[in-house]
């Protein structure tokens, strides 16, 4: 059995074909019902930046080409023309492609965490339409732990890459918990509630929307829940709030050092978080070096967010080594494998050498009794079972792998056992 | 004798385990080794309070005339401080910090339990001179934390006013996390120190009929709780926060750390430790 990667990417697939290979969940079923029977074990991985198939099967042309005619059923493309897109790894090569898709290192952005769930999703899919088997099943196993193991053992996924989100894991570096902390939101736009929508998943119910428009700042509030306010009004929230966010245009600070100052000092002690991502800057620099004030404009975000990016490359690395050895251990347990279906075709030829053998006897003794037939049947079952008993058992008692490999294929030779089934 | 060894080696390997658990937190954040961790040190902490409670009642004294029971009251008075933190705020990049020190301490107590003779009976060696060196080995572990605490608060807050952001800072937790902890150690420091330093007083009162400020082990414990005496009242008063109530701990410790350690390598002093 032989295991394929076969498919197209963001790598080697413009947008324009890649979209062509978009299915609905009900055309999905109908692919893998499509190749149910015609390979024995395959799972269909389609996401928006790759279309790809996995395979176990003894007859890769075969299976290649059926997966292909049943994907021009559904994309308008000539064969001939799709073809030149996909790509196609086969043995360990093969693993390490699944390892490195679901690790999220084969990824558009690296380290992203939605790969992963799709991985499973497609593998889970696969399973319900009864087309994976023990290979598959212990290969995507095995691959989910190792995705696992790269996200909590490598840096890779712990930082994160884009402004927002960056913001909201600054802002759990000073409070303890996000959900008992307010927010004010200086500004009704895009980025404005790009961020709300981050913080309002960690957690952060209380919220006070600040605008010039009231009617902006009442949409934003309906939308994520929050309360409404003018400039001023929200300028008045600020000894409650832990958390401000300012994205409003004009040439003036709209938040002083002097009035942040005073409001500092009859908050308790308590920290202030702001993230001024005005352009030209809404608060002035200067409130940074205030006690307990923590102020980061657009810069220092997207600087941090660049900075994660190069990180995540950096743990990538650490991540490809990770999954090399993975793969090994993985190979390893695929040779342990073949020893059982070995053992299976040594008793069914022993079995049919039994039968033919008994038939030739009782055809010789046809006057034997019923009686001592079934004697002579029952002492020729004992003496194969008994015979084989102690080869099987040691089989299945030797550790190392390439030595199972070893005794399998010798096995094989030594009672011809893929010629005699080939045969049969 | 027997008993003792088996015990303090025992509890060598429990923080050992402990230790090894925390590393691989830090390596894999995986919180299964945080919990084996913590209660590898628990075990570790019980096997100690057995062996200091055994040695206390074998001898007939308090086990800190030797510099095995010494070093076996320190290590265990951290583990105290380490899991009282536990119980109050799981902190794991704690326990990956100081579960080495612990080690360390309990290695060396093995070390000096086994291949030192017992020391001969002390008649100074009275209860209530036995529990003020055990308070004050309390107070100060309760500090030490504290400190490392503040330091990593320090880091903490000098990156993200800095805007400069080191991916292992990521281990780090919050900093009113890190804030409500120092204070949680602090005062419990402060408070094991106070009743370290007045069961103290009642000591020195009863054999010199004073309270010999002269000696600077006495006058820099007294500053100590001067120094943490007005960080509390910084804090619940006036509510500082942040780095300069962080300095102001770490001020106090290294005066701790001078009175624990430094005036017997520098100063004269009557005290033995």
């Amino acid at each position: 059995m032989k295991f394929i990667a076969y498919g197209m990417n963001h790598t080697t697939a413009p947008l324009e074909i890649r979209e062509k290979y978009v299915l609905a969940p009900e055309k999905i079923r109908e692919v893998l019902q499509g190749l149910k029977g015609k390979i024995p074990e395959v799972v269909f991985l389609p996401t928006c930046n790759r279309v790809e198939f996995y395979l176990a099967t003894d007859r890769v042309e075969e299976g290649i080409e059926e997966i292909q005619k049943i994907v021009n059923l559904f994309h308008r493309m000539k064969p001939g023309d799709a073809k030149k897109y996909f790509y196609h790894h086969e043995g360990p090569e093969a693993f390490l492609h699944l390892f490195r898709v679901a690790s999220s290192l084969d990824s558009m952005v690296l380290g992203e965490a939605q790969i992963l769930g799709q991985v499973k999703e497609a593998f889970q899919a696969s399973r319900e339409a009864g087309v994976t088997g023990a290979i598959l099943n212990g290969v995507f196993n095995r691959a989910f732990a190792a995705a696992k193991k790269v996200r909590t053992q490598t840096e890779i996924a712990r930082m994160p890459t884009n402004v927002s989100s960056v913001a909201v894991d600054l802002a759990k570096k000073i409070f303890r918990s996000l959900s008992e902390h307010s927010v004010l939101l200086m500004g009704a736009g895009e980025m404005s509630e790009l961020t709300a929508k981050y913080l309002s998943a960690t957690g952060v119910s209380d919220f006070f929307i600040a605008n010039r428009t009231m009617e902006k700042a009442r949409a934003l509030a309906a939308r994520i829940g929050g309360t409404a306010l003018g400039l001023v009004e929200g300028l008045g929230k600020l000894e409650r709030v832990d958390i401000v966010m300012t994205s409003v245009s004009g040439s003036e600070f709209l938040l002083s050092k002097s009035d942040v100052e005073k409001t500092m000092k009859r908050r308790g002690g308590r920290s202030l978080f702001i993230i001024d991502t005005g352009v030209p800057r809404n608060v002035d620099p200067e409130i940074g070096n205030l006690e307990s004030v923590f102020l980061y404009n657009i810069d220092d975000l997207s600087s941090i967010a660049n900075e994660n990016q190069e990180q995540r490359r950096k743990a990538s690395e650490a991540a490809e080594v990770l999954l090399t050895e993975e793969v090994e251990n993985l190979c390893s347990w695929l040779n342990t494998l073949e020893l059982v279906p070995t053992i299976v075709r040594l008793r069914e030829n022993f079995e049919k050498t039994r039968k033919s053998e008994l038939e030739q006897f009782f055809k010789k003794n046809q006057s034997l009794p019923e009686k001592e037939r079934k004697e002579v049947e029952r002492l020729t079952r004992d003496l194969i079972g008994k015979l084989l008993h102690d080869p099987s058992a040691n089989l299945k008692k030797v550790e190392d792998s390439i030595d199972r490999f070893d005794y399998a294929r010798m096995l094989n030779e030594i009672f011809s056992l893929v010629e005699r089934n080939k045969n049969d | 004798m027997n008993l003792f060894i088996g015990l303090i080696t025992l509890t060598a390997i429990s923080y050992a385990v402990s230790c090894k658990y925390s590393f691989r937190y830090y390596k894999t954040f995986d919180e299964v080794c945080d919990h084996i961790s913590g209660r590898w040190l628990a075990f570790g902490f019980v096997l100690q309070a057995i062996t200091l409670s055994e040695k206390w009642i074998l001898d007939g004294q308090a086990p800190f005339t030797s510099l095995g029971g010494i070093l076996l009251a320190l290590s265990f008075s951290l583990a105290l401080a380490l899991l009282a933190g536990r119980i109050k705020t799981p902190v794991p990049v704690l326990n990956s910090l100081f579960s080495p020190f612990i080690f360390f301490l309990s290695f060396l107590a093995f070390l000096a339990g086994t291949f030192s003779t017992p020391p001969p009976a002390n008649p100074l060696m009275t209860t209530g001179l036995a529990w003020h060196i055990f308070f004050t080995f309390l107070g100060f572990s309760h500090f030490t934390m504290g400190f490392g605490v503040a330091v990593a608060f320090w880091i903490q807050e000098g990156q993200l006013k800095q805007r400069q952001i080191k991916s292992w800072s990521y281990r780090l937790p919050a900093l009113e996390i890190l804030d409500n902890l120092t204070v949680f150690y602090i005062l419990l420091g402060f408070l094991f120190w106070m009743a370290g330093l007045g069961l103290g007083a009642v000591q020195a009162f009863q054999v010199w009929h004073r309270l010999p400020f002269d000696d600077p082990k006495i006058l820099g414990s007294f500053l100590v709780l001067l120094i943490y005496g007005f960080f509390f009242c910084l804090r619940w008063v006036f509510q500082m926060r942040g780095r300069k109530s962080m300095t102001l701990v770490m001020a106090g410790y290294f005066l701790a750390l001078f009175t624990f350690v430094g005036v017997r390598v520098f100063l004269t002093t009557q005290h033995v430790f």
